[in-house]
C-alpha cells in the first residue's frame, strides 16, 4: 500500500500545534505503518510551520523508525523554508535514533 | 479585608516588576480593587499579567472591583482590547466597544480545551501585520513566534492563558505576550526527571531555555505519548528574538529573565510575578531579514544543525 498525506488538507497552511500533529500522524500514519510500502507527505500550499510541530511529529517518527523511515518516507511540494525545517527535524530524529540503538 | 492595587501610569517591560509586586501585595486580601485611573499606557505584557492575576483571584472567590475607569485616559484603548470583557468584574461602565482599528489584536484567552493554536496564531499575525503577505519574512517570523508562545501557554500552563499582541508603528515594534495563572515552570519540571535542576524559579527558567529540554508530555492520544515535547520552541523563539534585535521576557513565581538586544538585563530587588508564567517577545521589524536564513542560523546557534539526507525530498 502506498500512502499520501496532504498536509494542507490535514492541518492548514500553518503547522504549529505539535499535539495535533502527533495525534493525526498516529491515526493516519502509524496505524498503517506496517502495511505501507511508501508514504509521501505532500507540503504543497504549506507556508509556514513551527519547530514544536515538526519535531513532535516528524522528529519523533524518525526517532521511532530510523532507517525504515528513510527508506519508506518522502516529502514533496516543500518550499525552501519547509525543507529547512524538515531537514533539521529528520537529522535530529536520526541522531536520537542512533543514540537509542547504541544505548 | 480590602486592598486597592494602583496600576502605574505607564508599564513597559522595565516597569513590570513594580506592577508584579503591587499585584502580589493584594494576594493576602479578600476584597481587591483595581484602580486604573492613572493608566495611560500598558504594554501587552502588563495587560495579560493583570488579567491572569485577576483570573486567579476570581478562582479563589475573592471580590474584585475595577475603579477609576472614567478618569483613565486609556479607557477607550482598554475597551477596544476587550480588557474589560476579559476582566469580567464589575466596572460600572457601559459596554460600547468599537471594533479594533488594526495594529493590535483584542485579547484572546486560551485553555487546554482551545482548538489547534494554528488558526489563532495566524489570526493574530494578520491583525497586527495587516499589510503583510503570508509569504513575507516578517509575517512568517511573527506567525512562528506567536504559534510557539501559544503552544507553550496551551500545553504548559494547566490554567487559563491570556494573549495580547500589538504593533507600535512609531518604533516599528511588534510585541506579543502571553500570561497564565497555571502551575508555573518550576512546578511543571517537578514531575520530570529534571526536577533537581529546577530547585527555584530562576533555575527553572534557565532550564526551560535549554534546547531539547521540555516539561510537557505529548498528547496522550498520540503514539509518542510517553515522550516529552522536543523543547525547542522557547529556545528558538529566544534566538529569533535576538536575530531581530528584540526583547524576550519570562517571569514565573519569583523568577525573572529579561534579555534585550542579546544582553541579559538583571533586575535588582525582589520580583514576584506569582502563580503562573508570563512570556513576552518583542521584535524590531527593521531587523527582520531573510526568515529562512534567520531560522537556520537560530538552529545552528542552539546546536541543532544535523541535516537530514536530501534524498528524502522528491522535488
Amino acid at each position: 500500500m502506498n500512502l499520501e498525506i496532504n498536509m494542507l488538507t490535514e492541518f492548514g497552511d500553518f503547522l504549529a500545534d505539535g499535539h495535533v500533529g502527533n495525534s493525526v500522524m498516529s491515526r493516519r500514519v502509524e496505524s498503517v505503518w506496517n502495511q505501507c510500502v511508501s508514504i509521501v507527505f505532500d507540503f504543497q500550499g504549506v507556508n509556514n510551520l513551527t519547530d514544536s510541530f515538526v519535531h513532535a511529529t516528524f522528529g519523533n517518527m524518525v526517532e521511532e523508525h530510523g532507517e525504515e523511515f528513510m527508506k519508506k518516507c518522502r516529502f514533496k511540494g516543500c518550499s525552501p523554508l519547509v525543507k529547512s525545517f524538515l531537514s533539521i527535524a529528520v537529522g535530529e530524529g536520526m541522531k536520537k535514533h542512533m543514540e537509542r540503538k547504541t544505548n | 479585608m480590602q486592598h486597592t492595587v494602583i496600576i502605574p501610569s505607564h508599564v513597559f517591560e522595565e516597569q513590570l516588576p513594580q506592577l508584579f509586586n503591587r499585584l502580589h501585595e493584594a494576594n493576602h486580601y479578600d476584597e481587591i480593587s483595581i484602580d486604573i485611573s492613572r493608566v495611560e499606557f500598558l504594554s501587552p505584557a502588563a495587560i495579560v499579567t493583570i488579567l491572569a492575576r485577576c483570573h486567579q483571584w476570581k478562582r479563589q472567590n475573592k471580590n474584585l472591583c475595577l475603579i477609576g475607569l472614567n478618569q483613565c485616559s486609556a479607557a477607550g484603548y482598554l475597551k477596544r482590547m476587550d480588557f474589560l470583557q476579559h476582566l469580567g468584574i464589575n466596572h460600572g461602565y457601559e459596554q460600547n466597544r468599537h471594533p479594533p482599528a488594526g495594529r493590535f489584536v483584542p485579547i484572546q484567552s486560551l485553555t487546554f480545551a482551545t482548538g489547534s493554536v494554528d488558526l489563532l496564531a495566524s489570526e493574530i499575525t494578520q491583525c497586527i501585520l495587516p499589510e503583510s503577505s503570508c509569504y513575507d519574512d516578517e509575517y512568517r517570523l511573527i506567525q512562528y513566534a506567536t504559534g510557539e508562545l501559544l503552544s507553550n501557554g496551551k500545553y504548559h500552563s494547566e490554567g487559563r492563558a491570556f494573549v495580547s499582541a500589538q504593533f507600535f508603528p512609531k518604533r516599528n515594534l511588534v510585541r506579543i505576550a502571553i500570561a497564565d495563572d497555571g502551575v508555573g515552570i518550576r512546578q511543571k519540571f517537578l514531575t520530570t526527571s529534571r526536577a533537581s535542576e529546577a530547585a527555584d524559579a530562576n533555575s527553572a527558567i534557565r532550564l526551560a531555555l535549554i534546547p531539547g529540554v521540555s516539561s510537557a508530555l505529548l498528547s496522550p492520544s498520540g503514539l509518542y505519548a510517553a515522550r516529552n515535547h522536543r523543547g525547542v520552541g522557547l529556545s528558538l523563539t529566544r534566538e529569533l528574538v535576538k536575530g531581530a534585535n528584540g526583547e524576550m521576557l519570562i517571569a514565573t513565581e519569583d523568577g525573572w529573565f529579561y534579555e534585550k538586544q542579546g544582553e541579559i538585563v538583571p533586575h535588582s530587588g525582589t520580583v514576584y510575578y506569582g502563580q503562573g508564567t508570563l512570556v513576552a517577545a518583542t521584535f524590531h521589524r527593521d531587523h527582520i531579514a531573510d526568515y529562512t536564513e534567520m531560522h537556520a542560523k537560530a538552529m545552528r546557534d542552539i546546536g541543532m544543525f544535523s541535516e537530514g539526507s536530501a534524498d528524502i525530498f522528491l522535488d
